[in-house]
């Protein structure tokens, strides 16, 4: 077997079942750890201008992913306009770079808030890391390999399918530049790391809060409140 | 941020890492097993092709490096690339080796045809591949040249320069579904905002490979190892071929439009400091929290 049939072709598979089995194993046994834990009680400012860039740019370029992997065909017929093909490529870019400045402030936040560093586990770190990773290959791929969008319907999506229904063809990977091939295993690799680490909180979308009643938090220096008898619904903090 | 706020407990872990650790293996087998299958599947359509195990081998290490020129049938480009099959040179494994090992260029005839191209040396194969691949190519020679070269220059059909940028970049889509060639590449006045890409330049490909005819074999089969899992199943068709290398042809003649600043890097700049700037809009209708305010009331 070959680097890359192990790297591409075996290790998706292993990322997957590890992302699956110990997701399932920790809502299991430890239901309330399957969460990521805030901290924007301990600072907010900084939380602010990382966590909003991050989590709104990386979902958008996540579901821009995903819409290429369900309808390729509809991304080759927008980009055979080059005026679309340069607005989504740019939209996407600056998605990326919007992103990356919020994984760079909440990086720098974990290391020099005390009260946000005393939180913090090595995996926080360890994520934090393979996502930074992930969003500057991705901003490398869309200025120096251009045009992903484009390509992308024909090497990664051919590849993503061919894993999705267990007939792993590596070979389209293998040929690739070794950021591209970076890329893609990155993925990987935060799939294989998903549940054992806070990423696992996005498997817990609350849905529900699209349709409750707004909420507000409050916490006064005096009165350590953490059931509001006002609120319509007891706050689920039962440990 | 409507994040929870519970807290990981510790300890007590021992019994499902073991369990996760067990789950892994059973599937890192899964994993191989199914990958093992697939290459299994991939290698059956080179055994076609030959009877033995060395030809089969020599037939995989062809596809990744001969096809390329000679093409996938082993017909190559009539007056570019030489045909192996029916070539009785090819028969001769010592004379295959040599070449393998070392390139050959000059003046050559084949099946009457003279060739004066160049081909590079291999030197950088295993001695199993290179000895597989002259057996491969050895099993070519015998076989019947007649069902003809596979590309005849006489027979192309002029294409359209206009049309063929349109299938170039994409406007039209190809008909079997392969990717538009400005996916990976820059040609001619078709510039990507700047001319990074993917895949190489194709501004001057005609004279690379050797005259129209020579792209429009390679075209008809396109081996190189990027390519040819996209194009295998979505072959370009012989119209379209010809007008894209129509196209190519006057490619070398075109003006890219200048674009010193490169737009996409400016553009996707632009568009973050957007985003910033309505962040810090945003910022100062929500700078006090609802404690802050409570306290500022007293």
């Amino acid at each position: 077997m070959t680097t890359n049939e192990l790297l591409f072709g075996v290790f998706p598979y292993v990322a997957v079942a590890l992302m699956v089995v110990v997701a399932v194993i920790r809502w299991r046994r430890h239901p309330f750890s399957v969460s990521s834990l805030s901290s924007q009680l301990l600072e907010s400012r900084q939380l602010y201008w990382g966590s909003i860039p991050f989590h709104w740019g990386i979902s958008l370029i996540l579901t821009g992913h995903l819409l290429a992997l369900i309808v390729p065909r509809g991304f080759e017929l927008w980009n055979g306009e080059p005026l679309r093909l340069y607005l989504l490529e740019a939209t996407g870019l600056a998605l990326g770079l919007w992103a990356a400045f919020g994984i760079f402030m909440l990086a720098y936040r974990r290391h020099t808030n005390s009260r946000v560093k005393a939180v913090t586990s090595p995996m926080d770190h360890l994520i934090v890391l393979i996502i930074g990773a992930q969003i500057v290959t991705g901003i490398w791929i869309a200025v120096g390999y251009r045009w992903g969008s484009f390509w992308g319907t024909s090497v990664f999506v051919p590849y993503v399918r061919s894993i999705l229904v267990f007939d792993p063809k590596p070979e389209y990977v293998d040929p690739l530049p070794f950021v591209l091939q970076t890329h893609a295993f990155l993925f990987w690799v935060f799939l294989a790391v998903f549940s054992f680490s806070r990423l696992v909180h996005i498997i817990t979308l609350p849905l529900g809060y699209l349709t409750r009643p707004w909420q507000k938090v409050v916490r006064m220096r005096e009165t350590p409140a953490v059931y509001h008898p006002a609120a319509e619904k007891p706050l689920e903090r039962t440990q | 941020m409507t994040e929870e706020n519970d807290t990981t407990p510790g300890g007590t872990m021992s019994r499902s890492r073991l369990l996760i650790g067990v789950a892994g293996l059973a599937l890192l087998l899964a994993g191989v097993s199914a990958q093992t299958g697939g290459a299994a599947a991939s290698t059956s359509t080179a055994a076609v092709l030959a009877q033995d195990d060395a030809v089969a081998a020599g037939a995989a290490v062809y596809a990744d490096n001969c096809a390329t020129c000679h093409q996938a049938t082993g017909l190559g480009i009539v007056g570019t690339f030489p045909p192996l099959v029916g070539n009785p040179n090819a028969a001769d494994a010592e004379y295959v080796e040599e070449t393998v090992r070392n390139g050959l260029s000059g003046p050559l005839e084949v099946l009457g045809v003279t060739y004066n191209g160049e081909m590079a040396s291999f030197s950088d194969l295993s001695d199993d591949d290179i000895a597989s691949v002259v057996a491969f190519v050895g099993s070519l020679a015998d076989r019947d040249p007649s069902a003809g070269p596979s590309t005849d220059p006489d027979a192309i059909e002029p294409g359209d320069i206009g049309e063929g940028r349109d299938l170039f970049q994409g406007s039209n889509r190809l008909d079997n579904g392969g990717a538009a060639c400005a996916s990976c590449h820059v040609a001619g006045e078709v510039g990507n905002l700047g001319g990074w890409s993917l895949g190489p330049d194709l501004t001057g490909s005609v004279e690379t490979f050797g005259g129209e005819a020579g792209l429009t074999g390679w075209l008809g089969s396109p081996a190189s190892p990027t390519m040819s899992p996209i194009f295998d199943d979505k072959a370009i068709t012989p119209n379209e071929i010809a007008d894209i290398v129509a196209f190519l042809g006057d490619a070398p003649t075109q003006s890219r439009p200048s674009d010193p600043g490169d737009g996409l890097i400016l553009a996707g700049a632009a568009g973050f400091l957007v985003l910033l700037g309505g962040m810090a809009i945003a910022w100062r209708g929500m700078r006090q929290t609802y404690a802050e305010r409570l306290r500022s009331k007293r």
